[in-house]
């Protein structure tokens, strides 16, 4: 069987047609990859032919292009897919191609792009070039710089891309919706002439956004504009966002572009990073700034590098609500609150009822990982993922950067083990004349 | 003595009588000849005195009812007011046996002296009212008539009676079903104000809003107290209808039967109310057997019978002959007959006769206003039968089960903290509430029930399925089980 992909590099004519026949309304997304399949997989066969290091998209791919005439081809196709946060929640998005974020759109700044885009929506949508210097009527606003893109129809957009940089497509037609359903996608612009500066050895593309998926529910709410249940990491939560793999010593480039509706601030272990670009592409030197937080604004991109550091580093919002699943934000507190017999009483009108949160939430997930306190349909626990020395007790928008100082080609290396003698441990006692 | 041997008591003689005991008229078969013939059987006990509550009953300290058919039976053997009908039937039928009598003959004896001789005249009569004699039969008729109106009077009351024991008995239970589930909401009320006044102790939750918490549980135990209070009064009733005295215990079921214990189920009163066959013979059935019908009949064939006795009167109020004897003064004796009558000269009886008729058109039109009043009250009741039918129905399989669903659902939150602990209690207490409803409808289908009993006729029939061991009264040397109040 031929796929989208194939289909778009093997065959020169009509191919927009073809692919439309070909494809049902809802496309199963790809099952959540380990690392090596988000990191190696998806990255172009040609990528070490290539004048610059494509980016690699953790949980997601590249989109393929044909050259016709010159002119780079791409082909998008706005659509219902299935898709998977983590394991246990499933949930009807809306997407490209197949995915949310939708694949992420490489080129080089000079080249001359043509975008297909077919509307496989049952409503109009456009495609806007977040941040692209285009055309006035190439940029993808409904009804201000086109008509939008009516059910089952392809259009086409067509511009060369003047600048360098990490930028961003989302549609710009019902956009509150649309967005809230997953349309978004990332499109990194390499620079004409070699970087000025050390040259990247690795580069990610990380798309934040935010999701109403209401408890038991498997669409998103797109009425939500502050009261989120899940956080995400090119759609994914923690712990099924792939982690960033990189090599001791590797100039890592982590391009992170925010089109949620909160700012994050995203916060790296182990390195201080330099903040490097934006969608205004890689800044003069001068203008680097050391940071180990950065806020990502709304609609903002933002590029961190730094020299990878051996050890399995968080990357993550530093909002801490930003880190965790599904979770009540009205709930009475409970710490310090012995429940004791009245937690009895309670469980004989209520058989199952469990007094939580007494000396912290820290319990909860020993109790869901226990397996016996059973949460509603397709939804994830607020907090989980195990590390080699226990819970990690996290969520939504944290990943790891997993750095070796040799991998093992893209295979995911298991957990960093500290050397000797640079471990936190337990001590007997502390000396008494330690001041406190 | 069981019940069950008390209840073939009641009934077996009475079969018996039915076939030993002349009635003044042929009546249809049925519960209310049954109870006709009941009270036929009661009537000689009465003569032999036998009113007092029997001994062993009045000796038990503690009496079950499972059902409201064993309060019926516990009733006809204990309550007061039922024996206070049964004696009016000694009554009835000594009034009956004094109307079919002939007249004493008169007998009249005088002694007249003579003032110049000084002898004595004597002079005897005995005349015997003809009047008497010739409507004699027509007399036994009309008396006859009298005491199937008289019977038929006491069939109503003590129907009536026994369907007050029905009620009273879906009552008390209705009210104990309530107070108990009542005492769930309560507790769950509770448990949120004390989980409240631990979060408050603890320093996380405002006074304002423990207070709100425990607000809501006051509320609650305050509609607990009334619950409790009400089942008290309605549990009184029924001991006071069943005649038990306030010291003697009463048990009684927890819970109300489900609607399906009545046989009647939405499709059946359906096609009642669209006046089916069935919804004709239920009315044929009531029309032959309620109580107030046959009294009206009854009042009506007494009233013709009357009438009849009255034109063949011919206005003559009294007619009497005599036989006289006469001793005079001088010794010579004469004897003779006599004849009295009164003369329908002004009087002729016209107007009594007119007064009967006119008596006679306002019972035929009763009659027709009660045919009319039944067809209307069976259509209201199974009309409100089906409505309770219906809700019960969607209360127990559908809402019930949604929000015990409910719950759990929000089980499943409360362990992912999606939401508190106040929130799982409360939709318990949603739960419960539901409950709640549920049990006053099914004590309004109950009721309504006993009151489609009544309006055909059934009263003294279960409605419920029966136990096979019915209520076991229990003796002073047995354990006595204080089961009447539940306020723990």
């Amino acid at each position: 069987m031929i796929n989208r992909r194939q289909l778009l590099l093997g065959s020169a004519a009509g191919f927009v047609s073809a692919s439309l026949g070909s494809q049902s309304s809802t496309v199963l997304a790809s099952q959540i990859p380990s690392p090596s399949s988000a990191n190696a997989a998806n990255r172009p066969a040609s990528a070490n032919d290539l004048p610059y290091t494509p980016v690699v998209t953790p949980n997601g791919r590249t989109l393929p292009y044909r050259m016709r005439d010159g002119v780079k081809e791409f082909h998008l196709i706005a659509e219902e897919v299935e898709h998977e946060f983590a394991e246990g929640t499933r949930i009807k998005a809306w997407g490209y191609n197949g995915s949310t974020p939708g694949p992420t759109i490489e080129a080089v700044e000079g080249d001359r792009v043509r975008i297909y885009v077919t509307n496989r929506l049952g409503e109009p949508t456009t495609v806007h070039w977040h941040g692209l210097l285009l055309p006035f009527g190439m940029d993808g606003v409904a009804g201000l710089t086109q008509r939008a893109i009516p059910p089952g129809e392809s259009w086409v957009y067509e511009f060369t891309l003047n600048q360098h940089g990490t930028h961003m497509y989302h549609p710009h037609s019902d956009e509150m919706l649309q967005m809230a359903m997953g349309m978004m996608g990332m499109f990194i612009i390499h620079p004409k002439q070699p970087e000025s500066g050390p040259r990247i050895d690795r580069d990610f593309a990380l798309l934040l956004h935010n999701w109403a998926i209401h408890p038991g529910t498997y669409r998103p709410d797109p009425s939500v504009m502050t009261d989120f249940d899940l956080w995400t990491i090119n759609s994914r939560v923690f712990p099924a966002i792939a982690p960033l793999l990189a090599q001791t010593g590797e100039r890592v480039r982590v391009r992170i572009g925010n089109l949620s509706m909160m700012n994050h601030p995203m916060h790296m272990h182990g390195v201080q990073f330099d903040v490097t670009g934006s969608d205004g592409g890689r800044w003069p030197q001068a203008q680097w700034r050391k940071e180990v937080t950065e806020i990502i604004g709304v609609g903002q991109t933002r590029d961190l590098e730094f020299t990878a550091v051996a050890g399995d580093w968080p990357l993550h919002c530093h909002m801490s609500h930003h880190t965790m699943n599904a979770m009540g934000h009205e709930l009475p507190v409970t710490t310090g609150v012995n429940q004791g017999d009245l937690a009895r009483q309670i469980r004989q009108m209520i058989p199952g009822y469990m007094a939580m949160g007494e000396h912290g939430m820290s319990e909860h997930q020993t109790h869901i990982d226990a397996g016996h306190m059973r949460g509603p349909e397709n939804t994830l626990p607020m907090m989980g993922g195990r590390g080699a020395f226990g819970p990690m007790e996290m969520g939504g928008m944290f990943t790891l950067i997993k750095v070796r100082d040799q991998l093992d080609g893209d295979n995911d290396p298991g957990w960093y083990e500290p050397p000797r003698g640079t471990q936190a441990h337990r001590v007997d006692s502390v000396p008494a004349d330690v001041p406190i | 003595m069981p019940f069950k041997a008390l209840a073939l008591i009641l009934v077996l003689p009475a079969l018996v009588a039915c076939s030993t005991t002349s009635t003044p008229s042929s009546r249809d078969n049925g519960q209310a000849e049954n109870l006709l013939q009941a009270l036929n059987q009661w009537s000689p006990a009465l003569e032999k005195h036998d009113t007092k509550p029997s001994d062993d009953l009045q000796a038990l300290t503690s009496v079950r009812l499972e059902n409201p058919a064993q309060a019926q039976a516990l009733a006809l053997r204990q309550s007061p007011a039922i024996r206070a009908i049964l004696a009016s039937q000694g009554i009835a039928d000594a009034a009956y046996r004094q109307a079919t009598l002939i007249n004493n003959p008169g007998f009249s004896a005088s002694a007249l002296r003579a003032e110049d001789t000084g002898s004595w005249k004597t002079e005897f009569g005995l005349n015997l009212g003809i009047l008497d004699w010739l409507t004699l039969p027509m007399r036994k008729q009309l008396a006859g008539a009298e005491l199937s109106r008289a019977r038929s009077q006491a069939l109503q009351m003590l129907t009536e009676e026994l369907g007050g024991v029905r009620i009273a008995y879906f009552s008390a239970v209705g009210a104990r079903h309530l107070s108990r589930q009542l005492q769930q909401t309560a507790e769950a009320a509770r448990l949120n104000a004390e989980l409240a006044g631990q979060l408050n102790q603890a320093g996380n939750l405002s006074e304002l809003e423990r207070l709100q918490y425990v607000d809501a549980s006051a509320r609650q135990q305050q509609a607990l107290q009334q619950a409790l209070a009400e089942a008290d009064a309605r549990l009184a009733e029924l001991k006071r209808s069943v005649g038990l005295g306030v010291s003697q215990q009463l048990e009684i079921p927890d819970e109300l039967p489900d609607i399906v214990e009545s046989g009647l189920t939405a499709a059946t009163l359906q096609a009642l109310l669209q006046h089916d066959e069935g919804f004709d013979t239920l009315l044929n059935q009531a029309s032959a057997q309620r109580p107030d019908v046959r009294l009206l009949r009854d009042s009506r064939m007494a009233l013709e019978q009357q009438l009849e006795l009255q034109q063949k009167q011919l206005g003559m109020s009294e007619i009497g002959v005599g036989l006289i004897t006469e001793r005079e003064s001088d010794g010579s004796r004469a004897s003779g007959l006599e004849l009295d009558l009164s003369l329908p000269v002004f009087d002729q009886g016209q107007h009594q006769r007119a007064r009967s008729q006119a008596q006679l058109e306002q019972l035929s039109a009763n009659e027709a206003m009660l045919q009319l009043a039944m067809v209307h009250q069976l259509e209201t009741s199974l009309n409100n039968l089906l409505s309770l039918t219906r809700q019960a129905t969607q209360l127990r399989d559908e809402d019930i089960p949604r929000q015990q669903r409910m719950l759990e659902l929000t089980l499943q939150e409360y362990n992912f903290m999606l939401t508190g602990p106040f929130e799982l209690i409360e939709a318990k207490q949603q739960e419960l509430e539901t409950v709640v409803r549920y049990i006053g409808i099914l004590e309004h289908y109950w009721l309504e029930h006993a009151n489609l009993m009544q309006h055909t006729a059934n009263a003294a029939e279960a409605p419920v399925a029966e136990s096979d061991s019915p209520a076991q009264p229990q003796r002073p040397a047995e354990p006595v089980h204080h089961q009447e109040h539940h306020h723990d």
